[in-house]
């Protein structure tokens, strides 16, 4: 197997996924066909991770020689199990009527992956071109992945502060007060908010080696 | 221009998820939204993608490890959780309806 060929096969398999995920979708949104769209989702999924361990774990080298990309595999594997036994114990568990706040636990779940994700990702390939020069590190961290990575933690952020106070509120928990709050301007406090971090992200898209500013963003969202 | 690809699928993205979720029967809201937030997880590929790849051959600190592998964790109980989660709200829709 080739390099090239592995990036195709890749490519393909990621395609299934996708396919599978609109599907899913499709027949999730019909009483008849929605258990089905679930299960076809959940498959999605699977070839989704299984294209990820090819993608990002298996190396090929010039002469065709497969090697794995890394010697954590027990932690990896690890983190995976631990993740589906806590999901499918806290989901199965789960009441009848708590299900709305478990899914805004588990969304919230999704969105502090994913501005983790984003950081470390950002954290890394900023090591990797330490201390060279603003033309290599524009093309270790491209605009468009620069944009990617502030977009991702700026929702990612929102989606994990926003899920947790929607679970407080669904629960019925007295921290969170029922009625919503405002005050004088608060639409204009929140839209002064939004226009700074679109900002700072901006900023970060052109200054990458700044990755304070990521956490500055990631912390901003989360209010 | 990688970036004016990325907008277009992006922008179609819009319209096919508009498209799929229109007239949709109001007792399938919650199973619908639970599920889609289940593919949401798909950020489980980005996890992985970190930790196989630049985290794991690049000698470094333990807590950027650390921290996607809490990231992987989360996300699998996001997909996990919330496809189990769908699947047994629709097991009661259809328990109701026999």
């Amino acid at each position: 197997m080739t390099m090239e060929f592995k990036n195709v096969l890749v490519a393909v398999i990621y395609l299934i996924s996708a396919i599978l995920f609109i599907i899913g979708i499709k027949r999730l949104s019909k009483p008849k066909t929605a258990t089905q769209g679930n299960q076809i989702g959940a498959i999605g999924m699977l070839v989704a991770v299984i294209a990820a361990f090819i993608d990002f774990g298996l190396v090929i080298d010039a002469s065709n020689n497969i090697t794995f990309a890394t010697s954590y595999w027990l932690y990896i594997l690890v983190a995976l199990l631990l993740g589906s036994v806590v999901g499918v114990i806290s989901a199965i568990k789960v009441q009848m009527t708590g299900m709305p706040q478990m899914v805004a636990i588990f969304n919230g779940l999704g969105g502090g992956a994913s501005f983790l994700v984003a950081g470390v990702y950002l954290i890394f390939e900023l090591s990797k071109v330490a201390g060279m020069s603003a033309e290599v590190i524009n093309t270790a961290l491209p605009v468009n992945v620069m944009v990617a990575t502030g977009l991702s933690g700026l929702i990612g952020a929102v989606t994990l502060s926003g899920s947790f106070i929607a679970y407080a509120k669904l629960q019925g928990l007295k921290i969170i007060p029922d009625k919503p709050v405002s005050f004088k301007f608060d639409l204009v406090l929140k839209l002064v908010l939004l226009a700074g971090l679109l900002a700072l992200s901006g900023v970060l898209v052109v200054e990458p080696t700044m990755v304070n500013l990521y956490w500055i963003i990631v912390a901003g969202g989360l209010c | 221009m990688i970036l004016v690809y990325l907008i277009t699928v992006f922008a179609m993205a819009i319209f096919l998820g508009f498209e799929l979720i229109t007239k949709v029967p109001a007792t399938l809201h919650t199973p619908l939204m639970s599920g889609s937030n289940a593919i949401s997880g798909i950020t489980i590929v980005g996890a992985l993608g970190i930790l196989l790849t630049t985290v794991s051959t690049d000698d470094v600190a333990v807590w950027p490890f650390i921290l996607a592998a809490l990231a992987l964790f989360f996300a699998t109980v996001n997909v996990v959780g919330g496809f189990v989660v769908s699947h047994r709200m629709l097991a009661k829709f259809r328990g109701k309806k026999s």
